[in-house]
């Protein structure tokens, strides 16, 4: 009976095992790019991240190919203040989610390289862990009409 | 005795219906309805004497004020999270509002926290971007510190790893009545739906 019960245990641990590795890592969503306001260069990025993975994996930055630089930046309230700040890698746990959304973390992406138009593709590269790559797309918005 | 009986029945029976008429009232009138994501002052509180400059190049002052509610945001064209964001937020619910009908939502005002960057000229072209009604002001430090002090509005310039400079600022937005008067406060976060459903309560234009 032990055995019988062990075997069914381990083969629910492998069907859970096998599960976690049938998709990609990480899946994003809700993905936000608007267009840089007048007389300022940097864009931003906003968008739902989730690890569907079975361990914690850490976003060590995200970059595009159409603007000079990017950086990961948060902005935080504090007793109704808000400071803005960088930072370095963004941990998502297992099994949950991270936003980037206003007020929060955010994507700066600086300096485009050509003129960014209205619904242009926008590429964003999302690096996690050692050697992990992600990319996501969406059309450039412009604030006043998102 | 019967009479008695007669009058307790006439009686219960009017109670019944007077009853199921006030709750009938309550379930389709419901309560007044109030403000219940602004913090309204029990007593508006006059703005102090104060002078700016407009995104036009002309003076901002208290007098500014007189005649129209205003929603005040103070921030930075440099910000690129909270303020856009914030002034995108007021854009929409301004534009929701009027698009139900009411033409009086009030004007919005960005007050520049970055005296060093933000000139009128800056601001001309970064209001714009949220459509008519945005006027942008800006001033000297001390001319702003005579207008932000009196409120309990803080900034201060934050130097940034890359060599620039971030202002840490009060993410509120205040309400301001025709009257120049400091009369009621969104704080942050803020929502679309906050200003959209208690702006109107407020300004008794709903």
């Amino acid at each position: 009976l032990i055995t019988r019960r062990l075997t069914i245990l381990l083969a629910s641990l492998l069907f859970v095992a096998c599960q976690a590795d049938s998709g990609p890592p990480l899946v994003a969503s809700g993905i936000q790019v608007f267009m840089p306001l007048p007389g300022r260069s940097a864009a931003i990025a906003y968008f739902d991240i989730e690890n569907r993975s079975g361990k914690t994996i850490s976003i060590t930055g995200i970059s595009s190919p159409q603007f000079a630089s990017s950086m990961i930046h948060e902005t935080t309230l504090i007793d109704g203040v808000s400071r803005m700040q960088a930072v370095g890698q963004v941990v998502v746990e297992q099994s949950s989610s991270v936003s980037f959304e206003p007020g929060g973390l955010h994507v700066m992406l600086m300096n485009p390289v050509d003129e960014l138009t209205t619904d242009a593709i926008v590429t964003l590269e999302i690096h996690y862990d050692e050697a992990g790559l992600m990319i996501i797309e969406a059309r450039a918005r412009p604030r006043s009409n998102p | 005795m019967s009479t008695q009986r007669n009058f307790l029945f006439v009686f219960f029976v009017a109670m019944a219906f007077a009853g199921g008429g006030f709750f009938t009232y309550l379930a389709f009138m419901g309560p007044p309805a109030v403000p219940i994501h602004a913090t309204v002052l029990p007593e508006p509180r006059s703005l102090p004497e104060f002078s700016l400059l407009d995104q036009a190049g002309n003076e901002f002052n208290r007098e500014s004020f007189s005649g129209d509610w205003s929603l005040v945001f103070f921030g930075f064209t440099h910000c690129p999270d909270i303020c856009p964001a914030t002034l995108q937020q007021l854009s929409l619910a301004r534009a929701k509002v009027t698009a139900d009908g009411d033409k009086n939502f009030p004007r919005i005002v960005l007050v520049s926290v970055d005296p060093e960057r933000d000139t009128p000229e800056v601001l001309d072209a970064y209001t714009k971007h949220f459509g008519e009604g945005v006027t942008g002001v800006t001033g000297t430090l001390p001319q702003l510190m005579n207008l932000t002090s009196s409120i309990g509005i803080f900034f201060a310039k934050s130097d940034q790893e890359d060599g620039t400079y971030s202002v840490d600022h009060s993410a509120v937005v205040l309400l301001i009545n025709p009257d120049a008067e400091f009369q009621a406060l969104f704080s942050a976060p803020h929502k679309i739906e906050h200003f959209v459903d208690d702006v109107p309560l407020i300004t008794g234009s709903d």
